[in-house]
């Protein structure tokens, strides 16, 4: 019971703990499981975003240029042709594989560092062919946007000799030039169809299409926003470091999911990035729910386990109690029993000589305080050595309880009466004179004598001797009084038994 | 054999090399009155094809020869490679002995020669002198017109899917008289898929 008293609210909180364990482990698991899906949601929208603008893009570089390229390439007698931007990036090529590479030829660096001229016809070799090229620059609103870099095989003019070569190269020249004159109408065309088709008005329709993508930005090497789909963005410089890792932020009160990848969108290089910012409410109310789901168990776990333990503790208190009244009755009645079980007698049930002689002197001295009668009687039974020896001695003890019995029926509830010896029966009667004591010693006498006792199959007569005495003023305890008591009931059996004698001085027992 | 490596030779070794050269050049001249008394050696699409499969193709008036500065599009580092190949001198050693002129010894050492839109002479097909790439493979326009759709594209009457024919190509002009380039005609197929055949290290074409 002790033991479990105080175990019971341990479990149950280890219960209750385990349950919150469990259900915010939950929480968490479900959490990142959450964001491990946007992560990959993310990622998907990246790539199709790259996706997107790497068509977008394939779509206006060869939007003209290429046509034009590959019809100039495979269907003139062309030995080399580009379109390279200002900065030496080979815009378009003959050869696929180098657009977007820088154009590291030794005749383009001497003509931007100006010794050489655009526009003027010059003699190299290349890929060991002798050629005849050209850089033929293209403005736009009177600055250079590009050249085109345009070279002719002229191997076979070295073969011919004299006079002849210069007027065959000054013709080729003169329709290189034509040519040229109509490239540059082609390209500044379709620059004008660049300039119209932006890449961020592209996004920004992108971003207007996808519900939950908020903004796509394009970031260069130094950080800074080039291409976004919200315009006031672009230019804006982003410090990489001061931002948060890719996670959920929160912009303007919405949370956000950001997230920075390394794109190769801008040029070839690959330190551009990409950067995109999905709307993430959809994942905050998730979690949101996750959270109180969680707690909401929490509660109701611990809810019930106060109602456990209130009802545990209040039954264990009543248990408590009840037991606490019954102990008490036990041993209230045990005390009874045994304080009686010290006064009486086994055999007979009357008070015993102990507890006789504390009430001899207790009522003696009442009586003579306050001037009371008070009578003893000693009752004795006659032959009863003989009745155990003829009959035995269960036979005696049946007659002693027998004639106990009826000696405490003639007595009034006043009076005590106890076993003083073995067959002495001592009856006090507190407040009684001689002669109504000896009326009652009569009556007990007549009834014991008259009723024989029943034992088995033998009815055995029982008689009695009986010796009295009474307080008196000579009197200073209670002995000398027993001891005339006694010698009466000498006088008694002296005198033939079965009878009533009161003590007088004058008696004598012999 | 004659490629940049002797700077690497000690000189006796140099010595010896000159002498076989000399050796081979007097016997080369020999070779040429030879050849010059032979019959007629076939046309080597001719032969690799087989005449009645050439004469078809050729009739048809599809294929045309366009030139290496076309495969230089795609090609670029065979473009390159080739340039420092025995083949492409090979006008040039025509040249040198007065035979750019004799249409038996233009039919190997020109592309195309004796066929239509072949080489026909240096002044009117510049672009066709020395065994290029068609010179093996045969006329590449339709390889261009493919190459534009799908990759790889083939098209060719000589080509990587027909190494028999291809094979044949070389054999036609790798004559027992005329062999001195190699002595396993598979070792010298493989190594001429190289784009660079004659690097120490062979590189690989890029697409």
């Amino acid at each position: 019971m002790l033991k479990l008293k105080y175990n019971t609210p341990i479990l149950l909180l280890i219960l209750v703990l385990s349950i919150s364990y469990l259900s915010f482990f939950n929480y968490e698991s479900q959490k990142k499981l959450l964001l491990t899906q946007m992560k990959s949601d993310a990622g998907d929208i990246v790539n199709s975003i790259t996706a997107a603008m790497i068509r977008f893009q394939d779509i206006k570089s060869t939007m003209n240029l290429q046509t034009l390229v590959n019809n100039v390439s495979f269907g003139l007698e062309i030995f080399e042709f580009r379109y390279l931007e200002p900065d030496g990036i080979i815009r378009n090529s003959m050869f696929k594989e180098e657009i977007g590479n820088i154009y590291t030829a030794k005749s383009f660096k001497q003509t931007m560092q100006g010794e050489k001229n655009l526009k003027e016809f010059f003699f190299e070799t290349r890929d060991y062919v002798d050629v005849m090229a050209i850089y033929y620059p293209i403005y736009r609103n009177k600055s250079l946007i590009g050249m085109i870099d345009l070279a002719v095989d002229v191997s076979e003019y070295k073969k011919i000799e004299g006079s002849q070569e210069n007027f065959a190269l000054l013709r080729r020249q003169v329709d290189i030039m034509n040519l040229l004159q109509a490239i540059e109408g082609s390209i500044a065309n379709s620059l004008e169809i660049f300039e119209k088709t932006d890449v961020d008005r592209f996004l920004h329709a992108y971003v207007h299409s996808a519900e939950n993508i908020v903004q796509i930005s394009l970031i260069d090497v130094n950080n800074t926003i080039r291409i976004s789909s919200h315009p006031e963005m672009i230019g804006k410089k982003l410090n990489m470091r001061e931002l948060p890792p890719p996670e959920l932020v929160n912009i303007e009160d919405r949370l956000i999911y950001r997230t920075v990848v390394k794109s190769g969108l801008l040029d070839k290089s690959k330190d551009t990035q990409l950067m995109l910012l999905i709307d993430a409410s959809p994942y905050a109310q998730n979690e949101q729910q996750l959270l109180q789901t969680a707690l909401v168990t929490s509660a109701i776990a611990l809810f019930f386990a106060l109602v456990i333990a209130r009802a545990i503790y209040y039954s264990a208190l009543e248990r408590s109690r009840s037991e606490k009244e019954r102990l008490e009755q036990l041993v209230k009645e045990r005390t009874h029993e045994i304080e009686v079980l010290s006064k009486t007698d086994a055999l007979t049930g009357l008070w015993n000589r102990g507890y006789l002689e504390e009430m001899l002197e207790m009522e003696f001295k009442r009586a003579k305080r306050y001037g009371h009668d008070i009578s003893i009687m000693i009752i004795d039974l006659d032959f009863f050595k003989r009745i155990n020896d003829t009959y035995g001695h269960m036979a005696g003890d049946e007659v002693l309880r027998h004639i106990s019995k009826r000696i405490s029926d003639c007595v009034r509830e006043t009076d005590f009466v106890g076993r003083y010896g073995g067959e002495e029966i001592l009856v006090i009667l507190p407040q009684t004179s001689l002669d109504a004591a000896q009326n009652i010693a009569e009556g007990i006498r007549v009834t014991i004598a008259q009723q024989p006792v029943i034992f088995e199959s033998y009815t055995i007569e029982v008689t009695t001797s009986i010796g009295m005495s009474h307080l008196r003023q000579e009197h200073t305890d209670y002995l000398t009084v027993f001891a005339e008591a006694d010698k009466a009931l000498y006088f008694a059996k002296e005198q033939g038994r079965n009878r009533v004698v009161v003590f007088d001085p004058t008696i004598d027992v012999g | 054999m004659y490629g940049g490596y002797s700077e690497r030779l000690h000189l006796p070794v140099i010595i010896a090399l000159i002498c076989v050269v000399v050796m081979f050049q007097a016997s080369g001249n020999e070779r040429i009155q030879e050849e010059c008394n032979a019959t007629m050696p076939p046309i080597p699409l001719e032969f690799a094809m087989g005449t009645e499969a050439y004469n078809e193709a050729m009739d048809s008036g599809k294929y045309r020869y366009v030139g290496n500065t076309k495969c230089r599009l795609c090609h670029r580092k065979f473009f390159i490679g080739r340039k420092k190949d025995p083949h492409d001198y090979a006008m040039k050693r025509l040249e040198e002995g007065g035979y750019d002129d004799n249409p038996r010894c233009l039919l190997c050492h020109s592309t195309g020669y004796g066929m239509p839109t072949g080489f026909i002479n240096r002044e009117r097909t510049p672009r066709l002198a020395n065994v290029q790439c068609e010179g093996c493979h045969g006329p590449g326009n339709i390889h261009i017109k493919l190459a534009k759709e799908k990759k790889p594209a083939g098209g060719f009457l000589a080509g990587e899917d027909h190494p028999e024919r291809l094979k044949k190509m070389c054999q036609s002009c790798h004559t027992k008289r005329w062999n001195r380039s190699y002595h396993d005609l598979h070792q010298a197929y493989i190594k001429y898929r190289n784009p660079n055949p004659n690097a120490r290290r062979h590189v690989k074409e890029s697409k």
